[in-house]
């Protein structure tokens, strides 16, 4: 067994563990079994966190030793970040339309965390504006290193704000606010979903990686050799390519109408569901929750992986 | 060329002399922002309670928004040969940073400065503390003149205009945060020295940034 595999074992493995351990432990005391939502939000906050602070790391690492691989390591967990916290909030909507009766409210928790992924998302604007790759790592590394001031003032935000997000449960002044069979769900759900980060990781570095492979490639096919008079060595009877004019191959044209469909879909069911959310019970909600997770998690691994075949592709038909 | 700071106040005066020339901030920006002022009111209703408590808050927004605009002018963006002239007389990549976001932040003043009366007159909000107001109004234009400026040069030209928007606007966040709460704890006699201190921190934390940043950045540029 290949290490990524083992990887995808175990998160697999680690999310299934979770799920029943959440879903296993007894009722909350006020809040019934909506408690259960807790256990994929939390951890998607979390790895959002995490996600962040390993980009600000990459970045000054980046900066540091000058390695593209720094750069390419901070630029995934930036994306896979955006996917987190996207995660977190969309799970927050869901926590806060069946407790509070809203789905958004101008709570500073979920404001400041809002302002967090636009902040990221101007990242990944920023590396997608920048075709120079030096230029783009070393820029977007200054800029992955000033957007983690956004953490402390997220997190720090329900006890400077007095808002509705509740405080800190864990790291709390008072100790663990959490009894052990919630703080063991927390903790698997934590556990898991740093599983399932790891993963995304692999993915996400090994697309950059072959992103970086294929514009390597095309800058060696384009590129003159002592000026126009000289032309780089071909095969007998190849002609220039032309990257941008090569159709797609049938398989990846099936693969987008295929995802397209399964977006629209799933479009199409949080949107009914939403529509009659007043209707849901408890467990519906709990229900709700965990596919929105799960069904993200596994439409993003599934655009990584399809991202990864394509260029893969390109760079096969190019070198 | 001299030491750091003369260089700084050099490249500064060759901003402003430019906004001089053009007056793109004074003949557009500022006529833009007041326009804006007047909108508001329009949209959300004209109910004087209602914009007396809203004023202070929409002010600031708008300065954060158009701020961006006054950090974009087309006379701080400069494109590649204007950069190597720079660099061939010997300044200092932290000194044309520091230039560059100094005739901003004074861009910045002044926009604030003439957009305060105009707020002051369509929202009626009765503000109170004015040494504390004052010393909040140059904070602001020093945050976010060194953010603008900062982005700007993580954006560089060839970057579009329409990222450093992006960029800018939830970075500044905590000086909205900071402006508007600093105004609500002088109007309700709230203590106000955190958010004070907060707006300080960031003037720094840009301030050393954009200078440790401005030569890898112009770097990256080549």
């Amino acid at each position: 067994m290949t290490r990524s595999r083992f990887f995808e074992f175990a998160a697999v493995a680690a999310v299934a563990a979770a799920l029943a351990v959440a879903l296993g432990i007894g009722e909350e005391r006020t809040m019934g079994n909506l408690a259960r939502v807790l256990f994929v939000h939390v951890p998607s906050a979390w790895l959002a966190y995490l996600s962040f602070v390993v980009t600000l790391v990459g970045s000054g690492l980046y900066l540091r030793t000058k390695d593209l691989r720094w750069d390419r390591f901070a630029a995934s967990s930036a994306e896979v970040g955006v996917f987190f916290t996207t995660l977190a909030i969309a799970l927050g909507m869901i926590w806060g339309r069946s407790t509070w009766g809203v789905w958004w409210t101008w709570d500073a928790r979920l404001v400041l965390t809002a302002v967090m992924l636009f902040v990221y998302l101007g990242y990944l604007a920023l590396r997608r504006s920048i075709p120079d790759r030096l230029a783009r790592a070393r820029r977007s590394a200054w800029l992955g290193i000033l957007g983690i001031v956004q953490i402390p003032l997220v997190h720090f935000s329900v006890v400077w704000w007095r808002t509705l997000h509740q405080q800190a449960t864990i790291f709390n002044t008072e100790g663990m606010q959490m009894d052990w069979p919630f703080r063991s769900a927390l903790f698997a759900g934590l556990a898991a979903y740093t599983l399932v980060y790891v993963v995304l990781m692999r993915r996400r570095i090994e697309l950059a990686r072959l992103e970086d492979r294929f514009e390597d490639l095309v800058a060696a096919e384009e590129r003159e050799v002592a000026g126009e008079a000289v032309t780089a060595p071909r095969y007998e009877g190849s002609t220039e390519l032309e990257i941008e004019e090569t159709p797609p191959p049938a398989r990846s044209r099936r693969a987008v109408v295929l995802a397209l469909a399964i977006a629209a879909f799933l479009v199409a069911a949080v949107a009914v569901v939403s529509s009659q959310a007043t209707s849901l019970s408890r467990w519906g909600w709990v229900a709700y929750a965990y596919t929105v997770a799960y069904v993200a998690m596994l439409t993003y691994v599934a655009w990584l992986a399809w991202r990864i075949t394509v260029t893969r592709r390109r760079v096969e038909e190019v070198s | 060329m001299t030491g750091f700071w003369t260089q700084a106040i050099e490249v500064a005066r060759k901003d402003l002399r430019t906004e001089m020339r053009t007056g793109e901030v004074f003949l557009i920006t500022i006529p833009f922002g007041a326009v804006a002022l007047m909108l508001i009111p329009l949209a959300v209703g004209t109910d004087t309670p209602l914009l007396r408590s809203i004023g202070p808050g929409m002010y600031w927004v708008v300065v954060l928004l158009f701020g961006v605009m006054v950090a974009l002018r087309q006379s701080a963006v400069e494109a590649g040969p204007q950069q190597d002239l720079l660099s061939l007389l010997g300044i200092d990549p932290g000194a044309q940073f520091t230039g560059r976001a100094g005739a901003t932040t004074a861009l910045l003043l002044a926009f604030e400065v003439i957009l305060g009366p105009v707020a002051m007159a369509l929202y009626d909000p009765q503000p109170r503390g004015w040494p504390w107001i004052a010393a909040l109004v140059v904070l602001v234009a020093i945050g976010l003149g060194l953010l603008g400026t900062l982005a700007a040069t993580i954006a560089g030209s060839i970057a579009s205009s329409a990222l450093v928007p992006l960029l800018v606007a939830p970075l500044s966040v905590p000086i909205l945060l900071a402006a508007s709460q600093t105004m609500d704890g002088l109007r309700f006699g709230n203590t106000i020295l955190g958010w004070v201190l907060l707006l300080v921190t960031m003037d720094l934390l840009l301030a050393v940034a954009g200078v440790l940043s401005a030569r890898p950045l112009q770097e990256a540029s080549r």
